[in-house]
């Protein structure tokens, strides 16, 4: 039996990357005392709550890698190769997410934490979401939940995403729309969750595609839905038909700023059922949230450079970039392929800055990428801006557009082509070393007490 | 039937009449909760949700709270 979030948890421990807390903390307490370390923390006892929380456990491209078995270059690979080969999840009967059904929905007992002091309330920050649509079929998306009341969560739906659209169809017949929240899902479930895959394909698939073996689904108790098995809890309810007219955050969000108030749908809470002693996991913010969606951003930036036929040495989705805005990828150029793959990477999602460098630079390097730039691009003929695109509200400088509250968000794009121009040779950028490097060693004039110190690294994420 | 302990309902009640006290004024979510350090997180958790179902919140844009005066 899969174990989830709880595998996870248990790849992080044996690596030393994730520290179990036994002394009782307050839910207050759990968000500062993670800002205080790169490790993960498990907290096995929270104070007035028979459940454990975690946070922190995927923080940067290291941890991505190894919850995911591969190299720290190996993201977007490993991610397409489970888009490649999907497998269908099987319905089971049994699941632990069963051991406890309440007998009213009460979600206080769920130690969702208040985290940021700007936010508006308590938030669950790694909900996934499941809804069906009668068009489209499942669909599987990672939301952000406000508590309200026990009974009642407000979901922001304010960018472009399936669960949106469901809404809108919803809405637009006049009828609620039932979803359920899987909380203590495990990484590749969370990543299936957030690749902007056509709309209709079931991201439990993917999930399985990622694992290599098909995500076990039981059914919900009272909407027509299927969730993990191995899920720590499962809200069941319904989206209401009221459109934008709830107020939900601000939020200490993926951009890493405070957000705003914000008028959303509601979500109403039907059933709640969960394991016996839960684990609830909370993200991070923003890192762990954007390392939610990295690799599914580098996957599907691969693929888009594939479909383009260009030969892709490296793709960096940047932690400065929240792994979402700001794709950089080398490549192995053929006259004319820096503008094709910019054209290629500029089609993902809601990027809006995309760097192509030849295969001579580290791109997880910044010093090295504005070696590039600096050197290569000529801002008359190498940049590359498309307007009035598709945007993300997270941004606070996109512009919304559209009627009232459930206006959508527009952005443009740019692209910098940073690769070696036509006609310029390759010797051209030769790097300077230094004479006999290898034939003299400093400590030999030093003495030994000198002291080389780690390699600084330059500029690397 | 749930595995974690019930919250009274008379401390929820408590709770929530000083959370509307505090609602006089705009305040923002962290300052309900600093001023209620002495309660269990749970407890707050479910006068939030009475306190909603008292009254129709009031926010501004930096996402402060409050409740109208009648």
């Amino acid at each position: 039996m899969q174990q989830g979030l709880r595998s996870s948890i248990e790849t992080l421990r044996q690596k030393g990357e994730l520290l179990e807390i036994k002394k009782a903390v307050d839910v207050r307490y759990v968000t500062p005392l993670l800002w205080q370390t790169e490790k993960a923390l498990h907290f096995q006892n929270i104070k007035g709550y028979d459940a454990e929380m975690v946070g922190g456990l995927v923080v940067d491209r290291s941890r991505a890698a190894a919850l995911l078995g591969c190299r720290l270059d190996g993201l977007a690979q490993r991610f397409l190769e489970g888009v490649n080969c999907p497998i269908q999840p099987v319905l089971v009967k049994e699941s632990p997410t069963l051991e406890v059904i309440q007998d009213r929905s009460d979600l206080s007992v769920l130690p969702i934490p208040f985290m940021h002091d700007k936010d508006g309330g308590p938030f669950l920050t790694s909900a996934m979401v499941v809804s069906k649509d009668p068009k489209y079929g499942r669909n599987v998306g990672i939301y952000r939940l406000m508590y309200r009341s026990p009974n009642e969560l407000s979901v922001d739906l304010k960018s472009h995403s399936d669960l949106r659209t469901f809404y809108e169809r919803a809405l637009h017949e006049g009828r609620p729309l039932p979803v359920a929240a899987i909380l203590g899902a495990d990484y590749p479930d969370m990543l299936a969750a957030t690749y902007k895959c056509p709309t209709g394909t079931d991201e439990y698939t993917i999930a399985g595609g990622l694992k290599g073996e098909p995500v076990p689904l039981v059914r919900c108790r009272k909407v027509d839905l299927e969730v993990p098995a191995y899920a720590e809890v499962i809200i069941e309810g319904e989206l209401l038909p009221v459109g934008w007219t709830k107020d939900e955050g601000p939020f200490g969000d993926m951009s890493g700023v405070n957000g705003g108030l914000k008028y959303n749908p509601i979500f109403r809470v039907t059933a709640v059922s969960h394991r016996r002693r839960p684990i609830l996991h909370f993200l991070k913010m923003p890192r762990e949230n954007n390392w939610c969606h990295g690799p599914a951003i580098e996957g599907a930036a691969l693929r888009a450079l594939q479909n383009a036929r260009i030969d892709v040495a490296a793709i960096n989705a940047t932690q400065g970039g929240m792994c979402y805005w700001e794709l950089i990828a080398s490549i192995r150029k053929r006259p004319g392929e820096g503008k094709n793959a910019l054209a290629a990477l500029l089609s993902v999602a809601e990027v809006k800055l995309a760097i192509v460098t030849d295969d001579d630079i580290d791109i997880y390097d910044r010093e090295d990428v504005a070696w590039a730039m600096a050197l290569r691009v000529q801002a008359d003929r190498d940049l590359v801006v498309i307007p009035g695109t598709r945007g993300k509200h997270l941004d606070p400088s996109a512009q919304m557009i559209g009627e009232g509250e459930a206006a959508l968000p527009v952005s443009a794009r740019l692209g910098i082509d940073a690769t070696i121009p036509e006609g310029v040779s390759r010797s051209r950028y030769e790097r300077v070393a230094p004479a006999f490097l290898s034939s003299v060693r400093l400590e030999d004039y030093l003495g030994s007490g000198y002291d080389r110190g780690p390699d600084p690294g330059r500029g690397k994420e | 039937m749930s595995a974690m302990p019930p919250a009274k309902g008379s401390d929820v009640e408590t709770i929530a009449n000083r959370i509307e006290a505090m609602l006089k004024q705009p305040v923002f979510f962290a300052q309900i909760m600093e001023g209620l350090e002495d309660c269990a997180y749970r407890s707050i958790l479910l006068a939030w949700g009475e306190v909603r179902r008292r009254n129709e919140l009031q926010r501004d844009q930096q996402g402060r709270y409050w409740v109208k005066a009648l």
